[in-house]
């Protein structure tokens, strides 16, 4: 998923501004170097950089904190076990404020800079869509954790994802909704890519399981009255209710569902998935299910190990975005590991044939698309947190 | 039907008292005050902080003063009424005799830097307001109405239609009829023209904070952007029915609400075109009556 | 200044900072640390154009519109359109092949925005202002919506991608310099032709609209017209803009325009100066600049919404202490000058009646030409004229007397236009007028001048003589924009009557001085002067000697009967009974909406009703 989102804690802020402080001065030594692309990764010495970019300021930009958080934690471990190839990691982080205009000023950054081997991050598929002609051009590798647009599948052979696409996990939602006994649903979705896109494929699935999609609704990002589409849902009276869209639309239409007087089961989607959930939806969103690429209850021995170690740095559980991003940087690292180089496209061509990587999330390989091969996890509010169902 | 009525009507209320705002500084100013939709932020964080046991403002933790419901809800209004008081004195007096251009250009300005403000004090995510305890939903005529919508509704009525008296009967009221039928003329009559513009934009911006309290109660939240759309949505109401007027601000915004709620009921897809609906029967309306519903034409002055 | 040799290094003086910034702005991406800002010096040149664009709007015309970034969005996605979805998608054509594909595109978007732009200004041109600023504003919307749900067309919120670069042929223009190069080219283009546009009669008649609308259209201008194409002139170049600015990105999608662009590029507008040529250019490169250097900031990183605020707090301080922006240099508005001398040696200059009367006269002096027939005017249930009949004959100066609130004011206006008459005719030279157009009235000859002075203040003398001349100026946008040469010729020969004209009034070395600065006298002269501008049959003078003092009067005295004998009628509405009495050959006394006398001065006087009038019935 992931278009938009919120909430920057004070604390993780100061973490990150002085990160992006240490970013600016490299990055501005970069500049005014002004080194060219093309020499890019043939100094064999020095320090490896990775260029982070995600949207880290307003209203969406707890998603881009949440997966540095992830990069640093696996930057740091990399560095502690000696480095790649003896050399350490550093990053180079830009924000791209969320605005697709800002796609390609950042990507023109990272591809300026010859250090730089490969880029994490990116909170907006809009953003990256933009931003792929300019590392197209440099040969830059991507791996991206939160953009999960189908359009991004295919569309450059640098471009490579560890976060599933909405059709695949909106299929996986259709399917794990039918089986738990929902026959008929009511869909809700956010009229843009992210919405659309995952509640065509989880109607899609639902239906071919067997179920029926009673209606099914479009509203846009920043509606806040629901009553009227409420009403229209419930008139059919379907089992239960599928919402396609982020917390802050899921949650009033979870309190306006039990205003109204329904009690039925809510499905959501991973755009759901945020502590803010709880927080504006309070009772009304207890037991909604939803899903993600990562529970911190997994139970795993790799996503323990990471749990803790996250814990052990942030003083909390990480997020599934954080969980995305660490994996991503590990991927990196292996690649460029493989490759035996830092140049652009031999690491490329190493994350191409990166094959059941064994991450916190699961095992990780791309298919042709750039896409990621994996399972999904489904949770379940209890209590006002996330557990796997 | 009934219940879409219903829905309609709530809304309508909150865009109707918010359109009053717009309508009642139009009259005696002759300016669209853009900023309204940010009292109506600031309203409805003035009384969710006040309500509060303990907040974050700017980033750092409060302890919250935790005021009953009702007191909190007068600390809403009176923030707003202050914050009304205060871009009048400092954005929109030095500008009173600046063309209707700089007024408009300025009052744009004041929203876009009140909602930075909004946005450095509260955080630019949505906060959760509690909802108000006020029981179940009652049944009426099939449809099930919410408590805080009828209430929205009465206050919206009486608040609007008590906004009218005061205008209509009490001596202020006189002052700022005669401020804006004519300035110059008030002035000559020794009314003091710029208490009475200050008293009205005090008097419009209760109006918007009260209509940002209620919404931020009906649906939970407050948020810095939270009265960008609905201000829109109130300016057009109050076009739609005759800039000036109150009675017609207030019924514009229930027409905009009913609108809103039965293209979202009826039209396929309505609810994705719900805000270009609105703007349509704008659009729509001053191509056929460039006046608007309820307003007179104005005749050129040379 | 009086030398040619100085006039040239004064000239080539003001060349100078064009020429600097010409050279900066070819220079900038070898000058620029890297690709990066390469980039955003591509971006400050997409808001350069933009801004310039609605600067036609708010700064010339005076129109808000709040609305201006859907122009932009839906010359974006014409291109997007056509290109990718018609001839990739539907018609099977190699996207890098489509490079000759792209100006069509630009007149397709050229044209669809400025069709939009011609419907959204259209309802506008009948409402207020502050209605039109709503009502832009919601069209915005409209747009932006209709880009997010229309998905069949526009793709929804995934947008538009694979947009072929810039190029020709097989090479394709990819990197940040080359597209900054062709981005600063369109930049180029639009400002050289709006510089073209700015200093002919349409950016005259712009300006004359936001300055004073009923005196523009007392002119001659078609207000509504003008204000509807200063509507198509913005949103043409807002719809090119975004056509580059899709092939710049080669993605596009509706988070590309947020509504907060609009206010942003107004307020960059206003920061630079609005109104101002090089405003907009100022205020669009500062504050991208100052963006992408405020991103690197802690301060703005933990709180974006610092920037936004502190634009709004800045357009807030320029309102209030210095609303003409960065750059308050005012906007030339002819390219032409005259020599601030006089008539130089040996040059025979036409005489002044070819000037004011060009076109041989055939009518017989007089003869009647301005009939008056059972006119009448109602405000409400208020009779402001009842029932007025009188002719104006050629070769004459009428006077026009009553006491205050007799109708004189309203018979004006209704004769000029500005109001309709509620019944009664009005016959000029054989064809009916009542009921046109100030603007119209003004064209067919009939000009006037105002109780207190209207002139563009904003505005050198010789720019407001040249508003006057704007009925034989006028032509086509493109025409101005390509600076042909018959419209300077043309505007030369016009500067050239005004100067005789404003010799004529007596204002003659004031001609450079800018309206707003001369002396309420020779605001009088050069309201009348102007007037003459525009060659009219019959002046109507209203109360021109208001204010002014006996010696100055004396003057104006001889100068409207100096006018009569160049060949154009006058009515003349006066207080002051001597000047009056003295240059009427004829006049009409009104009283309570009727007209109780008429006759020579001497018959007047005499009338035992115009005494009651004046003295009241105690008399």
């Amino acid at each position: 998923m992931i278009r938009r989102t919120s909430g920057a804690r004070p604390a993780r802020r100061l973490l990150v501004a002085g990160a992006a402080v240490a970013a600016l001065s490299l990055s501005l030594a970069a500049c005014s170097s002004d080194a060219g692309a093309s020499d890019a990764g043939s100094s064999s010495g020095g320090d490896i950089a990775l260029g982070y970019t995600a949207t880290l300021t307003g209203d969406f930009a707890s998603y881009g904190l949440e997966m540095r958080e992830g990069v640093d934690l696996a930057v740091e471990q990399i560095n502690a076990a000696g480095g790649i190839d003896g050399r350490q990691v550093t990053i180079v982080s830009a924000d791209d404020e969320g605005s697709p205009a800002n796609g390609p000023v950042v990507a023109q950054q990272f591809c300026d800079d010859s250090s730089i081997a490969a880029v994490l991050g990116y909170s907006f598929s809009s953003v990256a869509l933009a931003a792929l002609p300019v590392y197209d051009q440099c040969g830059l590798p991507v791996v991206a954790s939160a953009v999960t647009s189908p359009e991004l599948t295919g569309a450059s052979s640098v471009f490579f994802r560890d976060v599933f696409t909405d059709a695949y996990q909106g299929a996986a939602m259709g399917e794990h909704v039918y089986d738990g006994g929902t026959k008929k649903v009511a869909v809700l979705y956010q009229q843009d890519d992210y919405g659309q896109g995952v509640s065509e494929a989880f109607s899609t699935a639902f239906e071919e399981a067997g179920g029926t999609v009673t209606s099914s609704q479009a509203y846009q990002l920043g509606t806040v009255d629901f009553a009227t589409l409420i009403n229209t849902a419930l008139a059919d009276s379907p089992d239960g209710v599928f919402i396609g869209g982020f917390y802050t639309e899921a949650a009033k239409i979870a309190t306006q569902l039990r205003s109204s007087g329904s009690d039925l089961p809510i499905y959501g989607t991973d755009g759901a998935v945020s502590p803010d959930l709880v927080s504006l939806g309070g009772d009304s969103v207890e037991g909604m299910t939803v899903y993600s690429a990562f529970s911190a209850a997994a139970g795993t021995p790799a996503a323990t190990d990471f749990v803790a170690a996250f814990n052990e740095k942030f003083d909390k559980d990480p997020s599934s975005w954080a969980a995305l991003a660490y994996d991503a940087t590990n991927v990196v690292a292996q690649a460029i590991t493989d490759a035996g180089s830092t140049d652009r496209a031999d690491v490329a061509t190493a994350l191409a044939a990166i094959d059941g990587f064994a991450g916190v999330t699961g095992d990780i390989s791309f298919d042709d698309g750039g896409d990621r091969l994996g399972e999904l996890v489904f949770l379940k509010v209890d209590g006002g947190a996330f557990v796997a169902e | 039907m009934t219940q879409t009525l219903i829905n309609g009507l709530a809304v309508g209320g909150i865009y109707g008292l918010l359109a009053v705002s717009f309508s009642v500084v139009y009259g005696v100013l002759g300016m669209v005050n853009f900023a309204f939709g940010e009292v109506f932020m600031f309203g409805a964080f003035g009384a969710l902080v006040a309500s509060a046991a303990n907040t974050q403002i700017a980033g750092a933790d409060f302890a919250g003063p935790a005021l009953p419901q009702w007191a909190a809800i007068g600390v809403g209004l009176l923030v707003g009424a202050l914050v009304g008081l205060l871009i009048e004195r400092i954005a929109y007096k030095p500008l009173r005799n600046a063309p209707i251009l700089s007024m408009l250009i300025t009052a744009i300005a004041v929203s876009m830097l009140l909602r930075a403000v909004g946005t450095f004090l509260f955080g630019a995510s949505q906060s959760p307001v509690p909802a108000p305890a006020l029981g179940d939903a009652i049944s009426v005529l099939g449809a099930r109405v919410q408590p805080i919508d009828i209430v929205i509704f009465g206050v919206a009525v009486l608040a609007t239609a008590a906004f009218w008296a005061l205008v209509r009967f009490s001596p202020i009221g006189r002052a700022i009829r005669a401020t804006a039928q004519d300035k110059d003329a008030a002035r000559l009559m020794g009314i003091g023209v710029d208490k009475v513009i200050s008293t009205t934009f005090v008097l419009g911006s209760i109006m918007a904070a009260l209509a940002g309290i209620l919404y931020s109660q009906k649906y939970g939240f407050a948020a810095a952007g939270m009265g960008f759309l609905p201000g829109l949505k109130a300016l057009v109401a109050a076009v739609l029915g005759g800039i000036g007027s109150i009675p017609g601000a207030f019924v514009g915004g229930l027409v905009i609400g009913l609108v809103e709620e039965f293209a979202a009921g009826y039209v396929p897809q309505g609810s994705a075109y719900r805000d270009v609906i609105a703007f349509g029967v704008l659009v729509l309306v001053l191509w056929l009556r460039p006046q608007g519903l309820l307003g007179r034409r104005e005749v050129q002055k040379v | 200044m009086t030398t040619s040799t100085s006039a040239t290094s004064s000239r080539l003086l003001r060349l100078i900072p064009p020429a600097v910034l010409a050279i900066v702005a070819l220079l900038a991406p070898v000058l620029l640390p890297g690709d990066r800002w390469v980039r955003v010096a591509a971006l400050a040149l997409i808001y350069i154009a933009l801004a310039s664009g609605l600067n036609i709007l708010v700064g010339l015309t005076g129109l808000l519109d709040l609305g201006f970034i859907a122009f932009f969005i839906v010359g974006a996605y014409t291109t997007a359109i056509l290109t990718v979805r018609l001839f990739v998608d539907q018609l099977g054509f190699d996207p890098d092949s489509l490079w000759w594909l792209f100006p069509v595109s630009l007149v397709a978007a050229l044209l669809l925005a400025g069709i939009a732009g011609a419907i959204i200004g259209y309802p506008t041109l009948r409402a207020r202002g502050d209605y039109l600023a709503i009502m832009t504003l919601a069209f915005g919307e409209i747009v932006r919506i209709v880009s997010i749900n229309w998905i069949d067309l526009t793709g929804g919120s995934v947008g538009i991608r694979n947009i072929p670069p810039f190029g020709v042929g097989s090479v394709e223009l990819v990197s940040p310099a080359a597209n900054y190069y062709v981005v600063l080219a369109m930049v180029v283009v639009i400002l050289v032709a709006l510089a073209g546009v700015v200093a002919s009669p349409v950016g005259r008649a712009w300006v004359a609209i936001r300055e004073d609308e009923l005196v523009a259209s007392s002119m001659g201008i078609r207000t509504r017209r003008y204000k509807l194409l200063a509507y198509v002139c913005g949103a043409s170049i807002a719809g090119v803009t975004g056509v580059f600015f899709a092939h710049m990105q080669q993605f596009i999608n509706p988070d590309s325009f947020t509504l907060e662009d609009n206010f942003i590029v107004l307020s960059l507008v206003i920061l630079g100066g609005a109104g101002t040529y090089w405003g907009p250019v100022v205020g669009a490169t500062l504050w991208i600049f100052f963006q992408a250097i405020a991103r690197d900031w802690t301060i703005v990183q933990e709180h974006p919404e610092f920037r936004t605020g502190f634009l709004a707090l800045i357009v807030i301080v320029l309102m209030i202490l210095r609303p003409g922006g960065i750059v308050s240099r005012r906007l030339k508005l002819t390219r032409g000058s005259t020599p601030a001398e006089t008539k130089p040696e040996g040059v025979i200059m036409p005489p002044v009646e070819n000037v004011i009367t060009p076109a041989a006269d055939s009518v017989a002096p007089g003869t009647p030409v301005l009939v008056v027939d059972g006119v009448g005017r109602t405000f409400g249930g208020l009779t402001a004229l009842g029932s007025v009949s009188f002719e104006v004959r050629r070769g004459e100066i009428l006077g026009l007397m009553g006491p205050n609130g007799a109708g004189k004011s309203t018979l004006l206006n209704v004769l000029s236009g500005v109001t309709k008459p509620s019944r009664g005719t009005i016959t000029f030279r054989g064809e009916r007028i009542d009921g046109l157009e100030s603007d119209r009235v003004s064209v067919r000859g009939i000009a006037r001048t105002f109780q207190t002075v209207r002139l563009f203040w904003d505005m050198t003398v010789l720019e407001n003589m040249l508003v006057g001349a704007h009925e034989r100026l006028r032509g086509w946008v493109p025409a101005f924009a390509l600076r042909l040469p018959r419209h300077r010729h043309d505007e030369s020969a016009a500067l050239a009557e005004a100067g005789i004209l404003l010799e004529f009034a007596g204002v003659g070395e004031r001609r450079n001085d800018r309206a707003s600065s001369l002396s309420y006298d020779a605001q009088r002269r050069v309201e009348i002067a102007r007037a003459l501008m525009t060659r009219p049959s019959i002046l109507l003078l209203d109360e021109p000697a208001a204010g002014m003092n006996e010696s100055e009067t004396r003057e104006l005295a001889s100068l409207i009967t100096a006018i009569r004998d160049a060949g154009t009628d006058i009515v003349l509405i006066e207080h002051d009974m001597d000047l009056l009495m003295s240059v009427s050959d004829r006049i009409v006394v009104l009283d309570h909406g009727e007209v109780i006398a008429s006759g020579t001065p001497d018959e007047v006087r005499r009338e035992p009703a115009v005494l009651e009038a004046y003295l009241g019935s105690d008399a």
